[in-house]
């Protein structure tokens, strides 16, 4: 670069042009860097000839960045026209005072830190004569609007999801809880992506083993690229071969603060929308902030709907077979007579008469993702309708059989968390070939391992079946049932929190 | 990457353990023993036996207190030497784990009377081992946790059954109380102390917690909770049934849930239900008797590492399991260890303890 040196990083120059040669390079000469030169003072006035004679630089400084990422309005307005205009003073003032300037800037003494600040989006400044350069930020990239996370609706509560910025993010969490003990600490992570990712939670109240832990995971991620909250997900697990997510991840941002508040840790990863919320239990996943914003009886409600879903979701196709097919006499006469009636004409065993649905079932699920929102719902309706009745005149499957699967595929979606929801699926197979070769036997046998396999995690420190294994009579009370919210004085003990106390005794009317 | 988890095992998990490792064990078939001793007075039984073992419990926690930190095991070398420790310490374990084999024999027979006729018993007993196997494997803070996540559920629906078959009783079968001597109510007890067995765990649990006199509360607890589950399912078993008609069953306590008749419940038989119940408790019974035994071998051992003890354990438990031919077989083999068991479930600590106290080892109080 012809420039000395020193432990593998480059000093910056004296002459901004090449300077901005240097940065040129290192991108490979990328078709989207901007390079703005800013002609010295003899330049603006057509003096080539005396720039020539005495062999100084004709221009002043160079601005560059990388199109698309910086806002060129504002590069336009703030660093270019007052460069134009007086480039000395502009220099002097950005130099000298970038501190009360309201422009976010910074100063680095190497092309590599500057670069990598051009690669983040901010804007570089070379002055003539100087060793350093400013870096500004000026973000310019187009910015999704907050909406409401379509796999996390709710009824009550803010329609407020996390973006594609982490900032913003940050942001969104800073605005709900305006505590100086809100920590916000950020490291980057991906050798190539550079991933900005920070790490949210109360100085006060999370426990300091785990925001050590979180940090020591994350620090140990040695990876070239960072696309996705996901990649950290699968990262940090405390176990990378099960099913189950040991980690919660949403895009509401009501969830992650509410999360902070009971003293645990959010990691929100720049370019992702969701955010990583750790430890976590089971009891989690069935859970929505939303039962907080309704009364005691209906938030109690909507929990124990969801928890019934969720077993639903996981058990109801391997006991239909189990009790269909190898432990009839278990039902009552008439239930086990209907079942065989509608059965009668299918040619298939159950199992694989239940397994050809739920396939089914599957494949409509994952088209419907991707399929155009206008035509979805009417090809939806179709393919349900339609296809189910004209396989069930045809014999191909039963009713009752339809029944099962159309429930269990609803029941599915009754928790508030999709990734949990893929769990779910898993398990409801397990059961399935549990139900059929060895039925109720098997659906015991499958629910065991299950749980033994539940009993063997941990998230954090945290035991996954928490608050139920260990039992812990303070948060069982918030478990199914949702605790009322005059009564949250303590935080739950699971989460293991330096400052436990929540609320005063807020009394009412009624318990003096 | 691991971050253990701070929480040891709390006194009140004492309850927990113990009490499903009592239930878990033979909670189906113990009317048939208990009437056979005490006749309509029968239900007095598990009661009768509970009182000794109240001073094998205050036997095994002083045992600790005296050398803390070291399980039933340790403390054997410590009291009589190593040789006599690792020969009666060894000889313990192999009863132990013949006599919890057999029992997982009993409880896989009965799945295949009432569940699966058809199945081959190898194939479901295989798989219901590989299960408790991997539960044991992972150690006394997974079986705890498996344990307290069935606890609650488990423990209400046998209640609500056995409470549910009270209507059906008759109550001059019960009738008259106390119509036994003292003899039989002696034998009576120990006929049914087998019930109790599973307390030899605490030889081996006792050094997870700091807390001895609470955990020591807690396991009187787990075993004033299991007499009183005893004692409901034997008043309603003898009620239901009487003496005579108790005889006719393998497993009378299933049969008096059978009776049960509760119009447009989804399932035909709550006995159904009470045995998928009992099962979920008997697996977490079976994985916490399996780390005992595989425990206690490492420690015999220091050589062999728990997981690998746990290994070790696998082939000789699943051939003693797949030994019997039949029910009156292991009914048969069950017995004798039933009647020594005493001898080396609570003889072993007692007398230990006993020679520590005269020999004024370990730390005194």
């Amino acid at each position: 670069m012809g420039f000395r040196s020193r432990g593998g990083m480059t000093p910056i120059g004296p002459d901004p042009v090449g300077n901005a040669a240097n940065v040129a390079k290192a991108l490979g000469r990328a078709t989207d860097l901007v390079i703005r030169k800013i002609p010295g003072d003899d330049c603006v006035r057509g003096d080539a000839a005396a720039d020539a004679r005495d062999g100084s630089s004709s221009v002043r400084a160079v601005v560059l960045f990388l199109e698309g990422l910086a806002d060129e309005e504002a590069i336009r307005r703030h660093i270019i026209t007052p460069l134009l205009a007086d480039a000395a003073a502009a220099i002097a003032h950005f130099s000298a005072a970038n501190e009360l300037s309201a422009l976010k800037s910074s100063t680095h003494e190497t092309l590599e830190t500057l670069i990598d600040a051009l690669l983040e989006g901010q804007v570089l400044l070379f002055a003539d004569g100087c060793h350093t350069g400013l870096a500004f930020v000026m973000p310019g990239w187009s910015l999704r609007p907050i909406s409401e996370p379509p796999s996390e609706k709710a009824i009550r509560g803010p329609r407020e999801g996390f973006t594609e910025t982490l900032r913003e993010n940050i942001a969104m969490v800073r605005r709900w809880v305006r505590d100086p003990e809100l920590r916000v600490t950020k490291m980057q992570i991906g050798t190539r992506t550079h991933t900005d990712v920070a790490i949210m939670y109360l100085g006060d109240v999370a426990n300091p083993d785990i925001v050590t832990e979180v940090r020591k995971r994350l620090a140990a991620i040695k990876i070239d690229a960072i696309l996705e909250a996901g990649y950290l997900e699968q990262l940090i697990t405390d176990s990378r071969t099960t099913l189950f997510p040991l980690t919660q991840a949403t895009e509401r941002s009501d969830k992650v603060t509410s999360a902070i508040l009971e003293g645990r840790v959010a990691i929100i990863v720049d370019k992702s929308a969701s955010a990583i919320i750790v430890p976590t239990t089971v009891n989690e996943l069935y859970q929505s902030p939303e039962d907080h914003y309704y009364d005691f009886w209906l938030g109690t409600l909507l929990r124990v709907i969801r928890l019934i879903g969720n077993n639903l979701a996981i058990a109801l196709p391997g006991l239909y077979i189990a009790l269909a097919a190898v432990n009839s006499e278990l039902l009552p006469t008439q239930l086990a007579l209907n079942i065989a009636a509608s059965r009668l004409g299918v040619p298939f065993p159950i199992l694989l008469e239940v397994l050809l649905v739920e396939l089914t079932i599957e494949i409509f699920r994952e088209a419907g993702l991707r399929l155009p929102s206008t035509v979805a719902q009417t090809l939806g309706v179709v393919a349900g309708v339609v296809l189910g009745f004209a396989a069930v005149q045809i014999s191909i499957v039963s009713n009752a059989t339809l029944i099962v699967s159309v429930t269990t595929a609803v029941a599915s979606f009754s928790g508030p968390n999709f990734q949990v929801g893929i769990s779910w699926r898993w398990l409801k197979y397990f059961m399935i070939l549990g139900g059929a070769f060895m039925g109720l036997f098997g659906i015991v046998a499958v629910g065991c391992f299950i749980v033994a396999h539940m009993a063997t995690l941990q998230s954090f420190g945290v035991s996954y079946l928490a608050p139920w294994a260990p039992l812990q009579p303070d948060a069982l009370v918030d478990a199914p049932l949702r605790q009322p919210l005059w009564l949250k004085f303590r935080r739950h003990s699971t989460w293991r929190t330096k400052n436990r106390r929540r609320m005063g005794d807020t009394r009412g009317e009624d318990n003096p | 990457m691991t971050f253990p988890e701070k929480t040891s095992l709390r006194p009140s998990m004492y309850l927990v353990l113990i009490f499903t490792a009592i239930i878990g064990y033979d909670m189906l078939s113990n009317p048939l023993v208990s009437v056979k001793a005490l006749g309509n007075s029968g239900y007095f039984a598990p009661l009768a036996a509970a009182v000794p073992v109240i001073a094998i419990i205050i036997a095994m926690f002083a045992l600790q207190k005296r050398f803390p930190g070291k399980s039933g095991v340790q403390c054997a070398s410590l009291i009589i030497g190593n040789v006599p420790a690792v020969i009666i310490n060894l000889l313990l374990i192999i009863f132990w784990r013949v006599f919890a084999a057999l029992s997982a024999r009993n409880i896989m027979t009965l799945v295949s009377t009432q569940m699966l006729l058809k199945t081959p018993l190898w194939f479901f007993s295989t798989i219901g081992y590989l299960g408790i196997m991997y539960l044991a494997y992972h150690g006394i803070e997974s079986i705890s946790r498996f344990v307290a996540f069935t606890f609650i559920p488990a423990t209400i629906i046998i209640i609500i059954v056995f409470c549910a078959a009270f209507p059906y009783i008759d109550i001059r079968q019960l009738l008259p109380v106390l119509d036994f001597s003292v003899t039989d109510l002696i034998k009576g007890a120990f006929s049914m102390s087998y019930l109790y067995f599973p307390l030899i765990l605490l030889f081996l649990i006792t050094p997870y917690t700091k807390k001895l006199p609470s955990a020591r509360r807690f396991t009187m607890a787990a075993l004033a909770l299991s007499v009183l589950v005893f004692l409901i399912q034997n008043i309603g078993a003898i009620g239901i049934f009487g003496t005579s008609g108790l005889n006719r069953y393998t497993w009378p306590t299933l049969e008096f849930a059978h009776v049960i008749n509760i119009r447009y419940i989804a399932l035909e038989q709550i006995g159904v239900v009470l045995l998928t119940v009992w099962l979920v408790l008997t697996f977490g019974a079976a994985a916490f008797n399996y780390w005992g035994t595989a425990l206690a071998l490492s420690q015999l051992f220091p050589k062999i590492s728990y997981k690998m003890a746990v290994l070790i354990l696998a082939l000789p438990t699943g051939l003693v399991l797949l030994l019997p031919q039949n029910i009156i077989d292991t009914r048969f083999y069950l017995l004798i260890f039933e009647r020594w068991g005493v001898l080396a479930f609570f003889g072993h600590p007692l007398i230990l303890w006993l020679i520590a106290v005269i020999r004024r080892q370990g730390k005194e109080s």
